[in-house]
């Protein structure tokens, strides 16, 4: 029985990674109605400026994350001004086909500067430690930290986008854009700044499994796969549904896993799919 | 990287052989015709796998060293060139660089090492095209079945010189039997080659003598997450973790098992706790995890080409190159070795036929023990002897904080123990 709960635990702080890193592509699906293949990409360059700043500069990992976050917005910032509004002004295919070459280019040249090598970024012991929370049953601190994270980050992104004058605008060039220019919105510096919210996002997240997981410059697609599994178990615009399709995705791998190691990523799309023939729409649409 | 320097050394040789001619041409008049020989070298440079790959550029070294970068056959000197190509870790680009140097370069030999994932492409690619191969650093029957071969047959051109699973798997019973006898093993054996074999020989031998065996079930690598296996772990109360995976996945597993509270008494970590690279990143987590391996500077051999020992080939690498020893120095020079020896005894090196048969008659001793490819299990192949080692904390004076202390010697008697197998302690 503690075992079961264990394993609960366990997977519901594996749903919190996910989540952080479906986090930004749903802002890109929900409010700037484009999908970003790049994204996974994005946020394993991330991962890789992660390294550079820890292991060739130096810096300590919490500094390091610091830095990520405005470098994370501007990029964000400047992929959007300088090449997605440009294309979402021709149509909305282009903009895809933008983004897939985009991601092709960020993983050649990654290849090129990193080498094909599986890296990790080592935080100097906070990855071993671990929190006793009763009985047998012990949590991670680094995916506590990394649960916490991506709570913080859902309720900073709701506050944002549904209680303030600037979320207000967003949403409103994103729901009607040609009301929104009538009305005198600038929408190219809008969505600039929505899209450094997503910039935000792929940094923490890119960072934060940098240290808690391998990658190498091709593992941003099969992370693309898990974020668009949790977007779309979500439904448009709900961020707290996020995290719970986050959770369901890792609940669902757990419980497969459990059964045979063969069938825990089988089951975690699995789930995925009976959901979907149920619920296309998602489990919490906003819109 | 060291494509510059073997270039540079051939081409040095190249002069002297020059030289050579006009000085000595009534003795040796085919002299100015000996072309040169090339060794190709099939690495894993980069990728997951690149830490099987650190020490070969040393090694080429070495041995051009060694050798004055020349080969002596029937009295004829060849300059003799060692390339290697990288495979970034990846079986399909292990096919085609192999076959790269086989067709551009025309190589004469072809050294293929790391896994069945480099090993057994390139090997494939010699045996169609008739260039005669030797592979290590790939246990003998991933490489021997993992190619679909006939034990009645054998192979024409490719050979392996490596452990095989009997010995591996003896290797760690006999250090079990000292750590936890009759207990309970859990298997981390992903869904690969080396994996697949593994859970054979566990689920199959090691049940027959006393252990039981905990297998949650082959996996696909990278996973984010080994919690699902950790709790099957604990729930069985398992002595001891064996597991066959590459570096990055073994931290992961290692990390996890901490965050987690799961206190095995030993952990068999393949694939990865072999390379000082791949156990730093635990720190003190490293103490007492051990691993079945076929070299280290306590081995008691010298090169067979200029005699230097285990240990000056360990010392020297690590000042050289600023980085601790891996037994990867120990099969690379070996099979250097065992290449350089089979270029020197070839009948007729134009014809891939002889020199094929000099491979698969050496008798060598190397600096990694006896090859003979007389020994292993199934035909062309040659065992070598494995014993266990622990990772401890370095003695005093010694440049890296941990070291490879040899705890059992069963499958290696020729080679000195250091200390008894003692369980991890958890501080």
């Amino acid at each position: 029985m503690t075992g079961l709960l264990d394993q609960i635990i366990q997977a519901v702080l594996l749903g919190g990674l996910y989540a952080i890193f479906a986090l930004g592509l749903a802002i890109s699906v929900g409010v700037l109605k484009f999908i970003n293949v790049a994204h996974g990409d994005l946020i394993v360059a991330m991962s890789f400026l992660m390294l550079t700043l820890t292991n060739s500069l130096g810096l300590p990992v919490p500094v390091a994350l610091i830095v990520l976050i405005p470098v994370g917005a501007g990029v964000g910032w400047l992929l959007q001004f300088g090449l997605f509004q440009r294309a979402a002004s021709q149509n909305e295919l282009q903009i895809i086909l933008i983004t897939f070459g985009l991601s092709v280019i960020i993983q050649n040249g990654l290849l090129g500067l990193y080498g094909a090598d599986t890296r990790k970024v080592t935080a100097g012991g906070i990855e071993m430690a671990s929190i006793n929370l009763f009985g047998n049953i012990n949590a991670g601190v680094l995916p506590l930290i990394i649960f916490v994270t991506a709570c913080l980050l859902i309720v900073g992104l709701e506050q944002i986008l549904y209680r303030t004058g600037l979320g207000i605008q967003i949403r409103a060039i994103a729901d009607a854009p040609a009301a929104a220019k009538l009305v005198g919105l600038r929408l190219a510096g809008l969505m600039a700044v929505a899209m450094a919210m997503v910039g935000i996002t792929e940094a923490v997240s890119g960072g934060l499994m940098s240290i808690w997981t391998n990658f190498d410059p091709s593992s941003g697609s099969s992370r693309l796969l898990i974020a668009f599994e949790v977007v779309v178990l979500a439904g448009l615009g709900s961020f707290w549904g996020v995290l719970v399709g986050g959770i369901i995705i890792a609940l669902a791998q757990t419980f497969g896993g459990m059964i045979d190691s063969a069938f825990q990523m089988l089951a975690g799309h699995i789930v995925f799919l009976v959901l979907f023939l149920f619920r296309p729409q998602g489990l919490f649409p906003k819109t | 990287m060291s494509f510059t320097i073997s270039r540079r050394k051939a081409l040095i040789g190249g002069a002297y052989a020059a030289a050579g001619t006009l000085v000595n041409l009534s003795i040796r008049p085919a002299f100015a015709d000996a072309r040169t020989l090339k060794i190709g070298v099939v690495s894993p440079q980069t990728g997951p796998m690149a830490a099987f790959a650190e020490p070969t550029g040393f090694v080429i070294e070495r041995i051009l060293e060694g050798t004055g970068g020349f080969i002596e056959n029937n009295g004829i000197r060849y300059p003799l060139e060692i390339i290697e190509r990288d495979t970034q870790s990846n079986p399909n680009r292990a096919a085609e660089v192999t076959q790269e140097l086989i067709l551009s370069e025309g190589v004469d030999v072809i050294l293929c090492y790391g896994g069945p994932e480099n090993a057994n492409p390139a090997s494939d690619q010699c045996e169609l095209n008739g260039v005669p191969c030797l592979s290590s650093d790939v246990p003998i029957e991933p490489w021997f079945f993992g190619r679909n071969g006939d034990p009645a047959k054998g192979f024409d051109y490719t050979y392996c010189a490596f452990f095989d699973v009997k010995t591996y798997a003896g290797a760690m019973l006999a250090f079990m039997d000292k750590i936890a006898p009759g207990g309970t093993v859990g298997g981390l054996w992903p869904n690969d080659a080396d994996g697949v074999v593994l859970s054979q020989a566990f689920t199959e031998g090691f049940g027959a003598a006393g252990y039981t065996i905990v297998d949650p079930g082959r996996f696909d690598l990278p996973t984010s997450s080994f919690s699902t296996q950790i709790a099957k772990f604990r729930d069985s109360n398992v002595d001891i973790v064996q597991g066959i995976m590459p570096p990055p996945d073994f931290t992961l597993f290692w990390t996890q098992c901490a965050q987690q509270g799961f206190q095995p008494k030993a952990m068999i970590a393949g694939k990865s706790s072999e390379y000082p690279a791949s156990v730093e990143p635990l720190g003190e987590k490293a103490v007492g995890v051990s691993v079945p391996i076929w070299w280290t500077p306590d081995f008691p051999y010298v090169s067979s080409i200029d005699g230097t020992t285990a240990l000056e080939t360990a010392r020297r690498y690590e000042s050289e190159t600023g980085r601790q020893w891996t037994a990867g120095i120990g099969s690379r020079h070996a099979m250097l070795e065992v290449l350089v020896d089979t270029l020197r005894r070839a009948e007729n090196l134009d014809d891939p036929e002889s020199v094929s048969a000099a491979l698969g008659a050496t008798k060598l001793e190397t600096i990694c023990g006896s090859i003979d490819f007389s020994t292993g299990p199934v035909p062309n192949s040659a065992k070598l002897g494995l014993v266990s080692i622990q990772w401890v904390k370095s003695s005093e004076g010694y440049a890296f904080p941990y070291d490879m202390a040899v705890v059992e010697n069963s499958f290696h008697p020729a080679v000195p123990v250091a200390r008894e197998p003692f369980p991890i302690p958890y501080g």
